[in-house]
């Protein structure tokens, strides 16, 4: 009996810690619609910060609490506000929960440039280290009981501030219906921008809180925090006391878990699957199960337009793409060294691991924050069944992985955004404990996956596996173009523009749904059981997912052409921090910081390139001219007449700079269109006729000029064949709106209405 | 959060496998570089057995207790590097790392920083009987094992000082290219049990360092009956768990332990572990994770009010986070074994001496730690075996040549820099010695030095001082090629 009160104890006092982050989440949710993923990176920075005032530079506790927690986090939380979650209004859930994801490795990378790991440096003391009470005879430390009232203060003073000010109740009425609220005098920005600072604070508090536990340790720091995410959904991420329920809830079942889990009744593995990993799944199978007890979301009747869109790819167009990828691959594979070329291979799979995401999340709007959880279960197919890796064995796993897929997608069908992502993430980290974290599974750390086996083709070189990346890619592809321009494909889009349109009209939306998630589980499959190597569990970690998700995102999620874009990007930020090590802080930081950027191109970054192309769409003489134009770099390369570097160099800058600006100097009326012409042709010469091996000395400076010619020519040459400056004007019907247009969005409305100012 | 997310890492755990199965501490400690350490050229130091003497000076420069393998061209002049191993003017040594892992930046950077300052202080004396080295970076980054491996095959002419977390990732392309490695560590039974390699200190898969359970056994015969060790929830650090347990049942005398698995991502709270091992009576615990997640654990301890009689964890726990500022107080009464020479005793070894003196001098900005120190014995490895290969083939450096050379070395300490070891019969060190907290500081315990039981330099050694262990522990072929002579 004195043992469970120590037990009870014991839990509260970690349960207390849970309180003080969820609550944070519940705030910026109710307030902003915001799911922030980032919640506990920004306690992480916190942490350090206080770390750096407290510590290093040795001020007095209250000053340096007061600077970090009264002044930069609130600081923070408005600069996040106005710079990047004011731009995700009229996005879709998949853009906002990317961005807090952006968002989040902006700040890990940041961590990581400004505090370097250091073993030796000051430890994080917790408040009056050393001290401690007793309390039903076990000893508490004075930082557990400080973690119990900050727990209940942000309880009261939260209640207070929601309920009893102005600013409360603005905070709740802007969640209620922001129109309404603006139309009776609110003003909804600065409410928001109040909501992330006491979020941000809140975040900070937990992280000091935490860090007092846990040392400078950025991943402790930043993923303690997802276990709170159960006790907010506990809360329904909108009532404070559910949350603290919920987080005591959560401190007990670990503590009781620790308490009995020895006890001789306790099983210790069931059917030879070591159950360990239970204990730290609890909060993971929490959430999932207060994910289930919700009700089922209704569904919103009314219009529901998100600024993404694509188009619908035509075959030829995709036709086009899938062997121009394949040819370009074996065109350039032959020139990589085998080094580069496993790089490039890494691109490939993350790739086909973001083209997943393409039916699922940008056709039918659902997310996933488990892709590599299934390409992670598609390895263990591959490696497992029998036929050591012939096309059979292959076919076999992905079926099996699509119906995993479809299965997990059965009981969190009933959710839909921000809940169906939880719900996933809560998949992902159970599948990685309890079953990738197994000997039957991955060995003591790793399984070979059989390169596949295909008759007479030989395969098992980096060369070919890279080709058949491409060649898998391709295929893949085509098949989600097909989806796309079926009936289901329709069903899919229509279950994304409205749910409740489509069921009105007697469509299943389970039905659909599933079909969907079972696509996306087969395609991420074979990136697993393509592998082709050794693999271990943490390259299927549910972290490693989060990245990919933000890449496809950021690459545009809505189109084929969007993950291959994302995918290469994520491979090739890690090739730009090996070639150029004086960028390696900047790579750290790259990702996030185009992800942040979203809310002005919510499209994806492929589908800006891609309208830079679309001009040339049926010019066939002008399509004629620029494939000839690139195999005539080519045969200079093959001829030995030009290196490799300047190939390289050449062909993008004939890809990236000269094709996309042919039509404007073709079909351009006035006299600077020659000018352009010659402007370019320069170009041309210079990137082909510089002896690039010998009068630049690295790969990284290469690269740089590279960047910089096509700047320069490519932009350049653009300015110059421009008709006639536009000019933006507000117009009158946009009279009453709070934000003028953009000009992408001008452009965009122009181009629709066929207006040409 | 690039690429992978990195973040995640869950890596964190990851650097854990990598300290889990070497020791690697981690001290950046430039006061006793420079006040305490004598200059590397150290006449008086006894030259000790330390394998093949090729040099013919000994009098010259010195690296601890050894003449300095590196010099000027000799009357034969330059020596030049056989076709098709990647030869040039200049022998291109890779060193493994994964530093470029994102979830934990700077990941066994130690390794390279040591080959870096090695190369500097073997060049300023003129290299390798004229030809200089230079080193190259093989990034693994944790998950990118097989492009640096492919580097390697296409930029070096041997791997030495490094080793990747995930070693077994390098086969079979490793033999394929015809590489040899003086690695400085290995992880997996792949690459512990390979061969087309040497390492300093071995640690073959199913062998293991008794000397130090050996004493704990002596000194605390009854607190060893209860015995609990917690490890880091992953199949790697599992692994180690399991080897530590065979390793305490074939020494003897040891009680059944009693296994309690922590998050390796951290935990909130760390009292209701302590709390179990109280309610269980234990008496002896060893932790196999990372020193990072060890000192909340011990915070705790302290804070209840219960620390077991005995906390002695292995080599990797050696390490600055145990004494930081904030941590040495409740660190107190912790002890580690160390197959190292004590960083604190830099004035008896004149190995670590002239390690810190490397390092303060040709790399400043360097991470000193053990690794660090495995990575300098094995360069000096590489550099006498290649003197001792340039003498019996015709003054041409030759990989299987080079290897062959270090395989008749039987008797190791990389100068002073570590317990004698026997890298060509790749057995498990038998010496050691006990280190503990004390006052906030690292303190050596055992054995006392010039007592009877200091065996010699400051090392208590015993017979049974690595023991057969029993069990599954990996894939101990995956990284044999049969058809190499080595």
């Amino acid at each position: 009996m004195q043992e469970l009160l120590t037990f009870t104890i014991i839990g509260l006092s970690t349960g207390a810690i849970y309180a003080v982050v969820a609550s944070g989440l519940v705030v910026t949710y109710t307030t902003s619609g915001i799911f922030n993923l980032a919640h506990g990176a920004t306690g992480m920075l916190a942490a350090f910060t206080y770390w750096q005032l407290r510590f290093d530079w040795d001020l007095p506790a209250p000053v340096a609490l007061f600077v970090t927690l009264f002044i930069l986090c609130p600081l923070f939380g408005i600069l996040t506000e106005r710079f990047v979650m004011r731009g995700l209004q009229g996005t879709s859930e998949v853009v906002k929960l990317s961005v807090t994801v952006a968002l989040f490795a902006f700040m890990i990378g940041a961590a990581n440039w400004i505090w370097p790991s250091d073993s030796g440096r000051q430890a994080f003391l917790k408040f009056f280290e050393g001290n401690t009470v007793s309390i039903g005879g076990i000893n508490v430390s004075w930082h557990k009981l400080i973690t119990f009232g900050c727990a209940i203060l942000v309880a009261i003073v939260l209640r207070l501030l929601l309920f009893r000010t102005r600013m409360g109740v603005a905070m709740r009425a802007v969640v209620d219906d922001r129109a309404l609220t603006e139309l009776n005098g609110g003003r909804p920005d600065r409410v928001a921008m109040f909501a992330w600072a006491i979020s941000a604070m809140l975040a900070g508090l937990a992280g000091i809180l935490l860090a007092g536990e846990q040392q400078l340790n950025i991943e402790p720091l930043v993923l303690l925090v997802i276990n709170a995410y159960a006790a907010a959904i506990i809360g329904r991420l909108t009532s404070l006391p559910m949350t603290f329920a919920g987080a005591a809830v959560l401190g007990l079942l670990d503590a009781y878990y620790l308490q009995f889990s020895d006890d001789s009744w306790f099983p210790q593995s069931i059917m030879g699957f070591g159950i360990s990993g239970i204990r730290a799944s609890i909060p993971t199978i929490v959430l999932f199960i207060a994910l289930l007890a919700r009700p089922q979301s209704r569904l919103r009747a009314g219009v529901v337009r998100f600024r993404e869109q694509n188009k619908v790819p035509t075959w030829s167009t995709s036709i086009m793409g899938a062997v121009g990828l394949i040819a370009t691959t074996v065109a350039i594979s032959g020139m990589l060294t085998r080094s580069n070329t496993l790089l490039l291979l890494n691109g490939f799979t993350f790739a086909i691991v973001a083209l997943s995401l393409v039916p699922l999340t940008g056709y039918a709007g659902q997310m996933s924050l488990a892709p590599l959880t299934f390409a992670g279960l598609g390895a263990i197919a591959m490696s497992k069944l029998p036929g050591d890796g012939n096309l059979l064995t292959l076919i076999a796993a992905v079926v099996i992985v699509a119906l995993v897929g479809a299965l997990v997608a059965l009981p969190a069908i009933r959710l839909s955004g921000i809940y169906l992502a939880l719900s996933t993430a809560a998949f992902a980290v159970l599948v990685t404990k309890l079953i990738f974290n197994q000997k039957q599974t991955f060995m003591s750390g790793n399984i070979s996956v059989p390169v596949l086996d295909i008759p007479f083709i030989e395969i098992n070189t980096p060369r070919g596996r890279l080709i058949l990346a491409s060649f898998a890619f391709s295929f893949l592809g085509l098949g989600v173009v097909a989806v796309r321009r079926s009936r289901l494909g329709r069903r899919l889009i229509a279950l994304k523009d409205s749910p409740a349109a489509a069921a009105t009209l007697g469509m299943s939306l389970t039905r659909t749904k599933l079909a969907a998630f079972a696509i996306s589980a087969g395609i991420a499959s074979c990136a697993g059981a393509l592998a082709g190597d050794k693999v271990s569990p943490q390259q299927y970690d549910f972290t490693q997912s989060l990245p990919v998700v933000l890449l496809a995102v950021v690459g545009g999620v809505g189109s084929v052409g969007g993950a291959l874009f994302g995918g290469l990007l994520l491979g090739g930020n890690s090739v730009l921090a090996t070639v150029v090590p004086t960028l390696k802080n900047v790579a750290k930081i790259l990702p996030g910081t185009i992800g942040v950027t979203l809310g002005r191109n919510p499209s994806g970054a492929a589908a800006q390139i891609g309208d830079a192309f679309r001009t040339l769409l049926n010019r066939w003489g002008l399509l004629a001219f620029s494939a000839g134009g690139a195999f005539l770099i080519w045969v200079l390369d093959a001829q030995y007449i030009i290196s490799h570097w300047a190939f390289f160099i050449g062909g993008i800058f004939w890809i990236l700079a000269v094709t996309p600006n042919l039509v404007a100097i073709v079909d351009g009326t006035s006299r600077r269109r020659y000018l352009a012409g010659a402007f370019l042709s320069i170009g041309v010469v210079v990137s082909l006729s510089i002896d690039w091996d010998n009068a630049v000395d690295s790969t990284g400076k290469r690269l740089i000029a590279l960047i910089l010619i096509i700047a320069f020519f490519g932009v350049g040459t653009q300015r110059l064949a421009e008709e006639s400056p536009r000019l933006h004007r507000a117009s009158p019907d946009a009279v009453g709106l709070t934000a003028d247009f953009t000009d992408e969005e001008l452009d965009h409305a122009e181009r629709e209405l066929g207006v040409v100012l | 959060m690039s690429r992978s997310l990195k973040f995640g890492r869950t890596l964190a755990a990851l650097s854990l496998v990598a300290l889990a199965t070497v020791g690697c501490s981690n001290r950046n400690d430039g006061e006793s570089a420079t006040t305490q350490a004598p200059a590397p050229v150290d006449t008086d130091a006894p030259v000790t057995s330390d394998g093949p003497d090729t040099t013919d000076a000994p009098t010259g420069p010195m690296f601890g207790t050894m003449a300095s393998p590196c010099g000027p061209a000799t009357d034969a002049g330059v020596p030049t590097i056989a076709d098709g191993q990647n030869g040039g003017d200049t022998i291109k040594l890779g060193t493994a790392n994964d530093h470029g892992y994102e979830g934990s930046p700077g990941l066994t950077i130690e390794m390279l920083d040591a080959a870096k300052a090695f190369a500097g202080w073997c060049n300023a004396q003129g290299g390798i009987r004229g030809l200089p080295l230079e080193v190259v970076d093989l990034d693994g980054k944790l998950f990118a094992v097989p492009p640096a491996m492919e580097q390697a095959c296409s930029e070096v002419f041997a791997m030495a000082g490094g080793g990747w977390v995930f070693d077994d990732q390098m086969y079979p392309r490793f033999h394929e290219c015809g590489m040899i490695s003086f690695s400085g560590y290995a992880v997996t039974a792949a690459a512990s049990m390979a061969n087309g390699k040497i390492q300093p200190i071995p640690n073959p898969a199913n062998e293991k360092p008794s000397q130090w359970l050996n004493w704990a056994k002596a000194t605390y015969p009854d607190a060893i009956k209860n015995v609990a060790i917690l490890y880091g929830d992953f199949l790697t650090t599992k692994s180690v768990a399991d080897q530590l347990a065979a390793t305490m049942k074939a020494v003897g005398g040891f009680g059944e332990p009693v296994y309690i698995p922590y998050n390796p991502a951290g935990e909130a709270n760390w009292t209701p572990f302590v709390q179990q091992m109280k309610s269980k009576g234990i008496t002896y615990m060893s932790f196999v994770g990372s020193d990072g997640n060890f000192v909340q654990l011990y915070k705790a301890m302290r804070e209840v009010g219960y620390v077991p009689e005995v906390v002695l964890n292995d080599a990797n726990f050696y390490t600055e986070v145990m004494t930081a500022p904030g941590n040495g107080e409740s660190s107190e009464g912790f002890l580690a074994r160390t197959m190292y020479a004590p960083f604190e005793e830099a004035d008896l070894f004149p190995g670590m001496a002239s390690y810190l003196d490397m390092m303060a001098t040709y790399n400043p900005e360097g991470r000193v730690a053990g690794l660090g120190l495995q990575a300098t014995s094995a360069l000096l490895m590489f550099a006498t075996a290649a003197n001792s290969c340039l003498d019996v083939n015709n003054n041409i450096l030759e990989r299987e040549c080079v290897l062959g050379e270090a395989m008749k070395i039987s008797s190791w300490t990389g100068g002073g820099l570590h317990s004698e070891t026997n890298p060509a019969a790749k057995t498990a060190p038998k010496c050691g010695i006990i280190m503990g907290v004390k006052g906030g500081q690292w303190t050596r315990i055992y054995p006392e030095i010039g007592s009877a039981d200091d065996n010699g330099g400051g090392w208590h050694c015993d017979d049974n001082g690595a023991v057969t262990i029993e069990g599954d522990f990996g894939d101990v072929t995956a990284g044999v090629d049969p058809t190499r002579p080595n």
